[in-house]
């Protein structure tokens, strides 16, 4: 004898297929039954699951102890660039110095320069080799209505996206400002290459990890200034503190009007030009 | 409490273990020392060598470069800027490990005429302001506002 499902039993009835409706419901429903117990039981155990694993690691968190011998010195300061475009004469020491300085991989750049020049309302923008070998020559026969250099690095930005896409916490921002890459934990993913709006970071050809600027961390931690400020001629770049008022940065950013790429973005930049279009981004 | 309970517990307790097992094994020891990354990290890119030396360095032996660059409108350039990284050349001050630039090539990053560089800083046409000759035929390299 063929039992046809109960009419009781509505819920059941109506997302039964056509299929089920042939076959004996009671063993069906138990089985269902069953399987329903396991889900609920499930859910409450890996609930369970995730809460401790989240609570073990607020607590490990809050007992993770800073170094004693480092303490806060890191964050006394808060570093950042200004660049004035109108005294950039785009002759590309401070990229070629980048480069010594850094050991940059040749058509690798932390920092470029590039020309924009507007030909009667069109815009040309070009960087031959990032500009480090200047640019010497023109080589377009049109007087530009107006021209100028622009010098790009990695804008040390205070809500970094590439520090948020880091899956396994490689890059960050220091205490004092600046956004590094730590070489020996980056896994080489690239997630940060492409998520910064900059395009200011590359995967070096030798280590296969991220690579960028980096301030020149160890150079403004032994009192230096960053090799592109020191090999700039002209002053058109600065560098300093802008915890300290009586910084050149801080003074500059009081006194001038200043902007920030790609604003809109929200991701508050720490290097700031002076003389810029709207056209650069 | 029914056994198959007693079962998972244990299972649960088990998985808690392996999840601080693995975290002790992969986790660095410096990891949110400040942050979500390794502190030590910090002191590791601070402990990358100079290329470029500090400034004053070169003035220390160079007094009288120092003195002429002074004196010109190239003051506020750093000798590094044309000499290139002198960092081994203070560790080792021979002859040979400090670039001497070509004026030829090095001079017209600067003053080749560009409609791109500011206007009022000083630019030249090569071929109409010295064919065939050298910058220094005429001007002093250290204090280019000097004549030879």
């Amino acid at each position: 004898m063929i039992l046809r499902p109960e009419p009781t039993i509505g819920s059941c009835h109506s997302c039964m297929t056509p299929a089920d409706s042939g076959q004996e419901s009671s063993p069906n429903l138990r089985e269902r039954e069953k399987s329903e117990d396991r889900r609920r039981f499930l859910k409450r155990t890996s609930a369970a699951l995730i809460g401790g694993a989240v609570l073990a690691t607020g607590a490990d968190l809050f007992a993770a102890k800073r170094p004693p011998a480092v303490g806060d010195k890191w964050s006394i300061h808060s570093w950042g660039m200004v660049i004035d475009v109108e005294k950039c004469i785009g002759c590309g020491r401070c990229v070629h110095a980048c480069k010594i300085e850094n050991n940059v991989p040749e058509e690798f750049f932390r920092t470029w320069i590039e020309r924009y020049r507007y030909f009667d309302g069109e815009v040309v923008v070009d960087s031959p080799h990032g500009g480090a070998h200047g640019f010497a020559g023109e080589d377009d026969k049109r007087v530009p209505d107006k021209a100028f250099f622009v010098p790009k690095l990695c804008n040390a930005c205070e809500k970094s996206p590439c520090v948020q896409v880091c899956p396994v916490g490689a890059t960050f921002e220091t205490p004092d400002g600046a956004v590094l890459v730590d070489k020996e934990y980056c896994i080489g993913c690239r997630y940060c290459v492409q998520a910064c709006p900059y395009g200011c970071r590359y995967i070096h050809p030798e280590t296969k990890v991220a690579d960028k600027c980096t301030f020149c961390y160890h150079r403004i931690h032994k009192g230096q200034l960053p090799a592109c400020v020191e090999a700039c001629p002209t002053g058109a770049r600065m560098f300093g503190d802008l915890k300290d008022k009586n910084s050149e940065v801080s003074r500059f950013l009081r006194e001038n009007k200043t902007f920030v790429l790609k604003p809109h973005l929200n991701t508050y930049p720490k290097v700031f030009y002076h003389g810029i279009d709207s056209e650069v981004r | 409490m029914v056994p198959q309970m007693t079962r998972l517990m244990i299972i649960f307790g088990v998985l808690v273990l392996l999840y601080f097992v693995v975290r002790w094994i992969a986790k660095p020891e410096s990891f949110y020392w400040f942050g979500h990354y390794r502190g030590e990290a910090l002191a590791e890119a601070v402990a990358q060598p100079l290329r470029y030396a500090p400034v004053g360095d070169c003035a220390d032996c160079h007094d009288e470069e120092a003195r002429q660059n002074r004196s010109g409108p190239h003051r506020s350039i750093s000798c590094q800027t044309c000499h290139d990284a002198g960092m081994d050349h203070v560790n080792d001050p021979d002859q040979s490990n400090i670039l001497h630039p070509e004026p030829s090539t090095l001079c017209i990053l600067c003053h080749s005429a560009n409609h791109s560089r500011p206007r009022g800083f000083p630019q030249v046409v090569v071929a109409d302001h010295a064919e065939g000759m050298e910058c220094n035929d005429c001007h002093m390299t250290h204090n280019p506002g000097e004549f030879q």
